[in-house]
């Protein structure tokens, strides 16, 4: 038994898999990522490298078990990583995922599978409201593009519309100086923004060519109305300004309601923010761009999650054991060797 | 509050790192020299360099923050610098631990090259946060894996200089030198590859708490885990190669020149994952341009 333990979890075994894992995982890189799943990481030829690998690594942990302070790295990497590969094969095999596609006030007790299969809850959810949050104007964020096109329609030159950048567009230095979110004239003949929406984002530019220099609004929503203005230099281009509005956050006001319409809970699931409850976590995935009338969330079940961060937890700290703590103890004790 | 508002009117950010590069080529300059002739004046002065570059490193991170209201490490540029940074500091705690002063030069214009990179090829346009992007486990994954970074363009360092050391000594000259230099590249491994792990389950984590999947084999997260297997079997390479070989006597020099080999692989691997994956390959993390 010994003998066939020491040739299956031998090392130049583990470096052999540990190599082929890598070549393969790089062969899937090369190919287009949905595809190199089902061609590559779920392959048969990928799980029995995988398999192999837990096998050896198995054998090889068997064979030095040694219940001693110095082997808990060992061990903890070791037991860390069969973890990881243990608590995957559970996720696959137990877990299930989703999506629930939810208009607003809408309410379900069922989600459809990856498997194109319906699945019902113990619960329902319903969604009391989704919006979306944008950033407030800042003086050092980009707003968007400032484009640049030739007589003919070509597109010459794009820069991002940030205050301060200076661009050289055919012997023409193009300064961004100034952003409103909501362009207008007020009573003193003063540029002023109307408010802190972007109702009519407009870029102040500088032109400069030669001596001379020029300045102008750009309006996102009016391409073309800069040539109005009067007295103005006629350019060799045509400048344009494509404001771009940057979101900071989705938000899914939701609440988990039981088979008679009680709501146990209710909560705001975000990106980075997700829902957990009856042992299904719900994630925010998409929305309605045109009316956010309604908001698209993953579910996932995935028993395997606690054993995979158990197998994160333990391989971190034997890590750090094996390459930090041990080579200090090595020291302390040789130290007290030679004392 | 004044200071920081000069910070974010002026080209601050700018200012500093392009002092910090400066002042990274003449300490790499410097440390050369001081590699040549091994004179202590020379090594004081290559360090006050290098320490002075450091902390002008610091200001363009501080100055970079203030501006954009985030940690800034999401873009290519905000990255660089801070690669620099960690190039610097990790030799700067490996100077003052292990004989590593004739590698200076070589870490020093890694460091140099990051911040060239970040000034002359980045984009330094700040946009903000994407909704994924908003996160505590974003400081946490990215420095630990700079750490790792920095430790891992060490390495790289004294591997070359291992393995293109001169083959003309006598041998207890060539058996001396060969394990001085060798050794160090183990040193750099081992003190970067836990940075790299926790940089990678963190990432896994947190992509969980994101998309609801802690993989979903991403090229940028296959890169990764690719570069830290290579690194992980550098670290067997003391356990495999003997095992392999019969004779006792090549066993120590063989696994040396296995490893410093396997660090070049290994540090080839991290450059694709940061940057060779960024631009030829699509995938979650084309943020990070």
């Amino acid at each position: 038994m010994r003998r066939i333990l020491k040739i299956v979890g031998s090392p130049a075994l583990t470096f052999a898999l540990i190599l082929s894992i890598a070549a393969v995982s790089v062969f899937g890189t090369l190919i287009e990522q949905k595809r190199s799943l089902e061609v590559v990481y779920h392959s048969p030829l990928f799980i029995l490298l995988l398999a192999a690998f837990g096998v050896n690594l198995t054998s090889c942990t068997l064979l030095r078990l040694r219940l001693q302070l110095r082997s808990l790295g060992f061990l903890a990497t070791h037991i860390g990583v069969l973890l990881i590969l243990v608590g995957a094969v559970i996720g696959g095999a137990y877990g299930i995922r989703g999506m629930m596609q939810l208009a607003t006030d809408e309410v379900s007790n069922h989600f459809i599978t990856d498997r194109q299969t319906l699945k019902e809850l113990p619960f329902s959810i319903r969604l009391n409201r989704f919006s979306v949050e944008y950033y407030k104007f800042s003086k050092y964020h980009n707003f968007g593009d400032l484009l640049a096109f030739d007589d003919d329609g070509y597109l010459i030159a794009e820069v991002p519309a940030e205050i301060g950048r200076e661009s050289l567009i055919i012997g023409h230095s193009i300064k961004i100086l100034d952003f409103v979110p909501d362009f207008v004239i007020d009573q003193t003949g003063e540029v002023a923004t109307r408010s802190q929406l972007p109702e009519n984002p407009a870029l102040r530019v500088s032109i400069r060519a030669g001596d001379k220099t020029t300045a102008r609004w750009l309006f996102s929503n009016f391409p073309g109305m800069e040539h109005h203005f009067a007295g103005e230099e006629v350019l060799p281009f045509h400048l344009l300004f494509k404001f771009q509005e940057r979101i900071k956050s989705y938000k899914s006001d939701v609440s988990v309601l039981n088979s008679t319409g009680s709501e146990l809970l209710r909560q705001t699931i975000e990106v980075n923010a997700p829902l957990s409850y009856g042992g299904y976590v719900f994630y925010q995935m998409d929305y309605d761009e045109a009316h956010y009338n309604w908001s698209l969330m993953q579910a996932v079940r995935d028993p395997g999650v606690p054993v995979v961060y158990a197998g994160f937890c333990l391989l971190t700290f034997g890590i750090f054991f094996i390459l930090y703590a041990k080579p200090y103890l090595q020291r302390k004790a040789k130290k007290q060797e030679e004392v | 509050m004044q200071t920081a508002t000069l910070l974010l009117q002026g080209r601050a950010v700018e200012d500093f790192s392009n002092s910090a590069l400066l002042f990274y080529l003449l300490a790499a300059a410097i440390y050369l020299f001081y590699s040549l002739w091994e004179k202590k004046a020379l090594h004081f002065a290559g360090l006050t360099l290098l320490i002075l570059g450091a902390l002008l490193n610091t200001g363009a991170i501080i100055a970079r923050w203030l501006q954009v209201g985030y940690p800034p490490f999401t873009s290519m540029y905000e990255s660089m610098l801070f690669f620099g940074w960690c190039i610097a500091v990790v030799y700067l705690g490996f100077e003052f631990t292990v004989r590593i002063r004739k590698a200076g030069w070589g870490v020093l214009l890694l460091a140099a090259l990051a911040i060239a990179y970040a000034s002359l090829k980045a984009k330094s346009e700040i946009t903000p946060l994407i909704p994924a992007l908003r996160s505590n486990w974003l400081t946490v994954h990215v420095v630990s894996y700079f750490i790792g970074y920095g430790a891992m363009a060490t390495s790289f360092v004294t591997s070359l200089l291992y393995l293109t050391r001169p083959r003309k000594l006598n041998q207890t000259e060539a058996l001396a030198s060969a394990s001085t230099s060798g050794e160090l590249t183990r040193k750099a491994v081992a003190f970067g590859f836990p940075f790299l792990t926790v940089g990678l389950i963190t990432g896994a984590v947190w992509a969980k708490t994101v998309w609801g999947e802690y993989w979903s084999w991403d090229p940028k997260e296959t890169w990764s885990l690719i570069t830290w297997l290579v690194y992980l079997n550098f670290l067997h390479l003391r356990y495999t190669i003997p095992s392999i070989l019969k004779s006792p006597g090549t066993k120590r020099q063989s696994v040396l020149l296995a490893e410093n080999v396997f660090a070049l692989f290994g540090f080839a691997s991290l450059c694709f994952t940061y940057l060779g994956v960024n631009y030829l390959l699509k995938g979650l993390h084309s943020y990070a341009k």
